[in-house]
């Protein structure tokens, strides 16, 4: 056989019942074991069968790049918890240390070590035997424990394990040093783990052990185990932790960047209300960040406007993220073809999102989550036009005239950028306005906000926000804005805001 | 009324307590720019609620409890300490009795009740511990606190703590808190225990062995919990990097817009962690004219630099949107303007200092020349007789919060040129890979060119190919440092 042979990794297998059992040893860990196996394709162990060892390393190496040692060490220390027939009549085996150990001699009591850690390396030897086996040669798991000299002993582990692991192998030998050595023995590991060696296939691990006897009585080895596993627990804890708090600080400056963003986007605000007799504009992400956004352009010698309120799927960075496409997309439509008018602009919207969302679609990975796309609506006003033009998609135009007549100009029925194209073009509204009139652009989370004073909470709904909108008895955006908002706040009492909420108000002058 | 005020002790345990939890409370100290706390000062009461909160929304209540059997180390017990020692020495011949229970509750709850009081300030409500005796074995504990009515599980674990400690070889202890019974006004909540002990047959487990027990199992639990958070925020991670990667992606050139522009076009473009800061971009087949074509790689990993990657794509958009006139160093300069105002970086108080380097071509086909602008990417040339021509960049970096000097801002190459030439450009990430025999030298531009040189009659695609295979040969074992991208072409 030629050495690349040797190497492929199908040589080493692992015995279903080990796997299952490492699974198990990882406790809440376990997910991430799990998700390995879901990768693997294998939707459950069957303890007899025998598994690619790569399956284990890939689990141990999945917790130990995001926790480190400590889990490994762990896993191990747990581990004779799993092979109970390993200890089984260990009680017996032990009669001999204990013989030794109630002798006065100290020679007695060295040599009682030496059966002992003797015993803990046939133990692991047999467990590793139990769980591993190398294919199509013989080349067995060893493990074998020699003297050193005064109370250091040798645990020599040969067989296949990572070297970057070997806290996993460290684990397994000290808790079953703990089964009783701990009593009557301080001990502590000296080795270093460079002393590892690895071919690809077969590696030798020694791992050195000073053994000292303890001069006072500091509990049995049981109680002992417990206090070292709440140790272990509670450095365990501080890695977990550590890489919670790393997760989330990526997540904060992820935020932050993109609402830096997203906030250099959004529309000049003194230049938009310059086109209004009184102009106010809510947005309020949930999330710091979110899926609204507003875009405005305006020029040409009519002072044309054009302003669009998009509510893209998603919320957080996401979200974010796809505003900015949105809006590059939309600026892009705005420059190539001004002469589009706002019906004909969501359409190239939606045309210009799928193609720029579902280049990966044919690739299984992106395919499943890759429904994306927006609500928008569109408004086109010039100084000479006694009418706006409006195009919605799933975006409504409320309009309240200076009499206090409300009317509600609703949206096409479609939704900007998802998959399949539209099932129907949108319609563009010609809506004819007297000075004063004030007009209303809001996304859904206005009306999808839950909350009311009914036991189940129910959401806004369209009516209470025209109610809000007509109950304002001044004549400005400012206002009518503030009415909204309060109804809003109100309605959701202590309850949380469910999405992104935006709302525009503008009056023509 | 008059704000209830915490003793920096108190607050101070608070943070000690948290152990490896404590940068959750240093954060919100730092959020309030507290950077040390007075142990003899007080504090706002809400310091430590808010404290507290933080850790109960990311890890539950299970965080709470931990804090709270933690804090005993923080009281001095020697009055208790005293109660118990009268306790083991009456009950050491007759066995525990009613009596001795009662009694050494009695001096753990009025000292429970008095530490609290140490701890805070405050003007008229008169905070602390009261018991009143149900039946025999069962107490109804009141606990008036300054915690929020939710955070009842750190007074919680402070009556396990101490019960635990003192008396638990003897007694079994079952806490049954009563949240309907919770009341709060704006400073103060009250909550009620019952607790009720239960005699054990057998009183030879110590009550150290059972803290022990004890504190593993709530150890285990905010593990768990933990363990969650942090599985919640990978996850968070992950799904924004893979919907950053899938933008990213979609904004790459499409083929409309690299058909019929070259003889040959080929991009290597590989981001270390699925998603990264290099983009090549080419500008609309709609438009006349020469057409353009920009590498640029931005800094930032992760999500950050792939959001600022989708900023520059959406801006050289913008640049180039109704014709190619502006040529490549004005493009720069348009670019380095635009990046540091998207970020706001041109504010004072701007946190960021972001930016990027690129290299702007624009090609005429009908007169055979290309224009070339750069900063900090070069542009390599190879004739088909292979003779090979370096096109420097500006060593200036672009959108930073300094503006880019005059000197040295980026200069226009006008570059002829005849079929058959290959041009390359390639970001830092290639030449800055480590590698080689010993896996510690960098990749360097010479084997780059050495092998653009001896390619050049092939097609940009064959060369990508040879340029991929010589790199990967190169980075052997080492890890890649950065995002690697060359565009190859021929036009």
């Amino acid at each position: 056989m030629s050495p690349p042979e040797l190497l492929k990794p199908r040589t080493v297998e692992v015995i279903g019942r080990a796997l299952a059992s490492t699974i198990e040893s990882m406790g809440d860990f376990g997910s991430i074991g799990l998700e390995v196996l879901k990768q693997a394709g294998i939707a459950e162990i069957d303890l007899q069968t025998w598994y690619p060892i790569r399956l284990r390393d890939d689990m141990h190496e999945a917790a130990h790049r995001r926790f480190g040692d400590a889990v490994l060490f762990y896993f191990g220390f747990c581990m004779s918890d799993y092979y109970p027939e390993l200890l089984a009549g260990l009680d017996t085996q032990l009669a001999n240390y204990k013989m030794l150990m109630a002798s006065s001699h100290p020679l007695e009591h060295e040599k009682a070590v030496g059966d002992y850690t003797a015993l803990c390396a046939s133990l692991y030897d047999r467990a590793t035997k139990m769980s591993g086996r190398f294919v199509g040669q013989i080349k067995p798991y060893t493990v074998v424990c020699s003297a050193r000299g005064k109370g250091q002993f040798e645990y020599l582990a040969t067989g296949y394990l990572l070297p970057s692991h070997h806290a996993f192998s460290r684990g397994i030998l000290e808790g079953m040093m703990y089964h009783c050595l701990a009593e009557d023995w301080h001990f502590s590991a000296e080795f270093s783990p460079d002393e590892f060696t690895f071919d690809g296939l077969y590696s030798v691990l020694p791992f050195r052990y000073q053994f000292e006897r303890r001069t006072q009585w500091a509990g049995t080895s049981a109680q002992l185990s417990r206090q070292y596993k709440a140790e272990i627990k509670e450095s365990l804890l501080k890695s977990v932790i550590k890489e919670s708090n790393h997760s989330l600080g990526l997540i904060n400056a992820s935020i932050r960047y993109a609402s830096r963003l997203q906030q250099a986007l959004l529309p000049d605000l003194v230049e938009f209300k310059s086109h209004f007799l009184s102009a106010a504009v809510n947005w309020q992400p949930r999330d710091v960040i979110g899926g609204d956004f507003w875009w405005f352009k305006s020029g040409g010698e009519h002072r044309e406007g054009r302003l669009a309120l998009i509510d893209c799927t998603g919320h957080g960075v996401p979200g974010s993220m796809l505003t900015l496409v949105v809006n590059a997309a939309l600026n892009r439509i705005h420059e190539n073809t001004p002469d589009l008018n706002a019906a004909e602009v969501l359409q190239a919207l939606d045309q210009e999102l799928r193609k720029n969302l579902k280049q990966e679609q044919t690739t299984a990975v992106w395919g499943q989550d890759s429904d994306d796309g927006c609500d928008a609506g569109l408004v086109y006003f010039s100084s000479q036009r006694p009418w706006l033009a409006f195009a919605g998609a799933k975006i409504n135009l409320i309009q309240k005239s200076l009499t206090g007549q409300m009317t509600l100009h609703a949206g096409s029925r479609i939704s900007l950028g998802y998959r399949g194209p539209l099932n129907a073009a949108p319609s563009l509204q010609k809506i004819p306005f007297t000075n004063g009139d004030i007009f209303v652009l809001y996304t859904d989370g206005v009306t999808d906000q839950t909350g009311g004073e009914s036991e189940r909470p129910r959401s806004l709904g369209t009516k209470r926000l025209l109610e809000a909108v007509q109950r304002c008895e001044s004549v400005d955006s400012e206002s009518v804005s503030q009415s909204i908002w309060t109804a809003v706040s109100d309605w959701q009492g202590k309850g949380s805001q469910r999405d992104d909420r935006s709302w525009i108000v503008f009056q023509m002058p | 009324m008059s704000e209830t005020r915490t003793l920096g002790l108190a607050l101070k345990s608070t943070v000690t307590v948290m152990g490896d939890l404590g940068s959750i409370g240093e954060e919100v100290l730092a959020a309030h720019d507290i950077k040390n706390i007075d142990i003899t000062a007080t504090y706002p009461g809400k310091l430590r609620q808010e404290i507290h909160e933080a850790a109960y929304r990311r890890f539950g209540a299970a965080a709470l409890l931990n804090f709270g059997f933690a804090m005993y180390d923080h009281y001095s017990f020697e009055a208790v300490n005293k109660a118990v020692e009268t306790y083991w020495s009456v009950t050491q011949d007759t066995g525990p009795t009613l009596e001795a229970l009662d009694a050494v509750f009695q001096v753990i709850i009025s000292h429970l009740d008095a530490s609290m009081k140490r701890g805070h300030q405050h003007d008229e409500q008169v905070y602390g511990v009261t018991f009143h005796r149900i039946n025999p074995l069962v107490y109804g504990i009141q606990w008036v606190t300054t915690s929020l009515p939710h955070h009842e599980a750190f007074a919680e674990g402070i009556i396990h703590s101490t019960i635990v400690r003192f008396i638990s070889s003897d007694w079994q202890h079952d806490l049954v808190f009563h949240a309907d019974r919770t009341t709060a006004d704006a400073a103060h909540s009250t909550f009620h225990w019952t607790l009720s002990f239960q005699l054990k047959s057998d009183r030879s487990i110590t009550c150290r062995e059972l803290i022990t027990r004890y504190e593993l199992e709530l150890k285990e639990t905010l593990l768990k919990n933990v363990l969650e958070d942090a599985n919640r925020s990978l996850s968070t991670v992950m799904s924004s990097v893979k919907y950053a990667s899938r933008l990213q992606r979609g904004q790459l050139p499409r083929p409309e817009r690299i058909q019929n522009r070259f003889t040959s076009f080929a991009a290597l473009w590989e981001p270390r962690d699925t998603i990264g800061g290099d983009l090549y971009w080419l500008s609309s087949s709609r438009l006349e004219g020469p057409f353009v074509l920009s590498v640029v790689d931005c800094t930032g990993h992760g999500v950050p630099g792939a959001m600022l990657s989708l900023l520059v794509s959406n801006l050289l958009e913008r640049i180039y949107a109704h014709n190619t006139k502006t040529n490549p160093a004005e493009a720069l300069l348009a670019l380095d303007d635009h990046v540091r105002r998207g970020l706001n970086q041109d504010q004072k108080d701007s946190e960021s200092d972001d930016g990027c380097d690129a290299a702007i071509l624009r090609i005429d086909p009908h007169q055979r020349l290309l224009e070339y602008a750069g900063a900090k990417i070069g542009l390599l040339q190879v004739s088909a007789q292979g003779l090979l021509t370096r096109h420097s960049p500006a060593r200036c970096s672009l959108g930073y919060q300094e503006p880019i000097g005059v000197d040295a801002r980026p200069q226009l190459h006008t570059i002829p040129y005849q079929p058959g030439d290959v041009f390359a450009l390639v970001s830092d990430g290639i030449s800055d890979q480590v590698g080689g025999p010993l896996g510690k030298r960098s990749y360097g531009y010479r084997q780059l060119e050495a092998t653009l040189t001896a390619q050049a009659a092939m097609s940009a695609n064959d060369i990508i190919e040879a340029m991929k295979k010589d790199f990967a040969d190169w980075q052997g074992n080492s890890a890649r440092r950065d995002d690697v991208t060359a565009v190859v072409f021929k036009v």
